[in-house]
């Protein structure tokens, strides 16, 4: 049994010293990679200048919309935003119900045929999903926060 | 905007709706390279085991081990270690039980983070590192035998004996409920649903242990079988001849006895974690938010979807192992037992997934859990001094998660392998060996590329 021990322990080594190596090439990667912009994803320059209304400088806005049950752009997209950016969430929706962003545990009633606005600094790493309470499935999208 | 208490949130329906089972925070995708690596290893290890790996069966199960000193064994084995463990199983799960009866349905009630994270998550890490923990902490079990003390008779005695053609049947029947409640059912992380589940829990082992004696729950609890399937990767064991031991989990591995339905509750195990995995993937959210089924029917099938097809893909695997490995001189009657013979070999795979999946939330619902048990009934008390705690979501960064995501699949396979291995060379003709490996070996590396891209797209 001793062999079998000193073989799995070689092996462990190897998954280490495989998935390190992978690791370190892959920093360099995804910081060359811009993520893809999805569709209803603006991005605002920084250079833009903040007025009252305008999104503020470096400020990802997510627009979703909500009519007839149906959730467009689909709801198993996935927005991708950099840790530390500024994240504008506007729901245009045809029913009353609740916006509820997973994780960073805000929530915000929307009103029929009305919209909602939240607005929220992207500071916790990880995948969250973003929804309605009251629908069945009520995802609205996914945020990543890389 | 609901009244939000503290930074959490206080709506009394539907609050911190837990996607992830529990917890509402899900892991990024692992980059793709990381998924690359884990593949690749996979890979290399399965054929270089199949031509380096010993040739004869090295592994001797039951009778292995280096014998832990008597004076510890005498102390573990005491009544009083014993009792103290059972009275600790009791404070725990009396503590959650008093909060999910008397506490209100609120977010910050500790029960839904104990039943999901410190018990059903942290059931895995106990049970890697110290075996068939809840076997010993049950409080079904001290119960029953208080209720054996009252009847006069011996806890093992029921009123008749316990069929041998159950086996695990029943568990996998418990722990598929269980897993249907913490992934598909509406409100899981409600009190109502939550007394709902574990009041019917009781009742039906409490009766099956009245009626068969306590060795029901062994293979009929649901916990317990998955804590003791997941002992067996423990370095702890104990050796035939009663002995408490030191060995190596491919010893306790094999020492697994094979029974009816061991197949079934590690699919059970395998399916639902990969079915977690899955349901977050933007190919489910599509298909559920196009068709007509309600979240629940969907889920269900999913959920049930993922069980079968870990049951299915094991079972042909071994068939074609039969098959191949079958020594052509004989009738080949033997090959009848081989599902359950190479099932102990899917269980380091099975924790694997585990690992994988429920890490983070470990990390940081346990947190959770760990606030909001000060103040159980929600009365602003600080009885543990850790109610004015915040989660700390930098204890643990997406890369070092990602690492341990990857480790966790590929070990899993590669602690498979070797298991599958030294069954194969005793069970086939050695010079059928490596034909009777390669199902189970393309089993197994399916399962881990399955498991990565899982990681990688969910």
């Amino acid at each position: 049994m001793r062999s079998a021990t000193r073989i799995a322990a070689s092996l462990a080594t190897l998954i280490t010293l495989t998935v390190v190596a992978a690791a370190c090439s892959d920093n360099s990667d995804s910081q060359d990679g811009q993520p893809p912009t999805p569709t209803g994803v603006t991005s605002t320059q920084p250079s833009t200048l903040p007025t009252s209304a305008s999104p503020a400088p470096n400020e990802t806005v997510i627009e979703v919309s909500v009519m007839d049950g149906r959730v467009s752009p689909s709801p198993d997209r996935r927005v991708e935003v950099s840790r530390g950016q500024l994240v504008r969430i506007v729901v245009n929706s045809d029913v009353a119900d609740e916006i509820h962003v997973h994780g960073y545990d805000l929530e915000e009633a929307v009103d029929a045929g009305g919209a909602a606005t939240l607005e929220f600094e992207a500071d916790q790493p990880g995948a969250f999903e973003v929804e309605l309470h009251d629908q069945d499935p009520g995802l609205l999208f996914t945020l990543l926060v890389r | 905007m609901s009244p939000i208490a503290g930074g959490r949130l206080a709506t009394d329906h539907d609050w911190v709706v837990l996607a992830h089972g529990i917890g509402s925070r899900q892991d990024l995708p692992i980059p793709f390279s990381y998924a690359v690596a884990g593949a690749v290893v996979a890979l290399v290890v399965s054929f270089a085991a199949l031509g380096w790996l010993w040739r004869e069966p090295r592994l001797t199960g039951g009778a292995a081990g280096r014998p832990l000193p008597a004076s510890l064994q005498r102390f573990l084995d005491s009544a009083g270690f014993r009792w103290t463990l059972r009275i600790l199983g009791l404070l725990l799960v009396g503590f959650v039980v008093v909060a999910a009866v008397f506490g209100p349905d609120l977010a910050s009630n500790p029960t839904a983070t104990w039943v999901y994270v410190l018990f059903w998550v942290g059931l895995v890490p106990v049970s890697i590192l110290f075996g068939p923990v809840w076997r010993q902490l049950n409080p079904l079990r001290t119960i029953h035998r208080g209720i054996a003390a009252l009847l006069g008779t011996p806890p093992e005695q029921g009123l008749r004996p316990l069929p041998a053609r159950l086996g695990y049947w029943p568990a996998a029947v418990s722990l598929f409920a269980f897993t249907w409640l913490e992934l598909v059912a509406s409100d899981r992380t409600t009190l109502p649903v939550l007394r709902a589940f574990f009041g019917l829990y009781v009742v039906v082992h409490l009766t099956a242990a009245v009626i068969y004696g306590s060795h029901w729950f062994d293979r009929g609890d649901g916990f317990e079988a998955y804590s003791s399937l997941l002992g067996r990767l423990s370095p702890l064991g104990r050796r035939d001849d009663g002995r408490l031991v030191i060995r190596s989990p491919f010893n306790s591995l094999d020492a697994l006895a094979p029974a009816a339905g061991l197949v079934a509750t590690i699919a059970v195990m395998l399916g639902s974690t990969a079915y977690d995995g899955f349901s977050n993937s933007p190919v489910w959210i599509k298909f559920t938010t196009e068709s007509s089924m309600s979240t629940r029917t969907s889920g269900t099938l999913g959920l049930l979807g993922f069980v079968l097809l870990a049951i299915v893909t094991y079972s042909v695997a071994t068939w074609l192992a039969g098959v191949l490995g079958r020594d052509p001189g004989t009738d080949g009657g033997s090959r009848r037992g081989l599902p359950t013979a190479f099932a102990h070999s899917i269980i380091p795979i099975a924790a694997g997934y585990l690992v994988a999946h429920y890490f983070s939330l470990m990390v940081f619902e346990g947190q959770h859990a760990l606030i909001n048990a000060s103040d159980p009934l929600v009365r602003g008390w600080n009885l543990f001094g850790t109610a004015e705690r915040g989660v700390d979501f930098a204890a643990v960064s997406p890369a070092t998660i990602a690492v341990v995501q990857v480790i966790a699949i590929v070990a899993g396979h590669v602690c498979g392998v070797v298991a599958a291995h030294d069954r194969a060379v005793r069970l086939f003709p050695r010079r059928q060996a490596v034909a009777g490996q390669l199902p189970l070996l393309f089993l197994m590396i399916g399962y881990t590329i399955g498991g990565l891209l899982l990681l990688f797209a969910g």
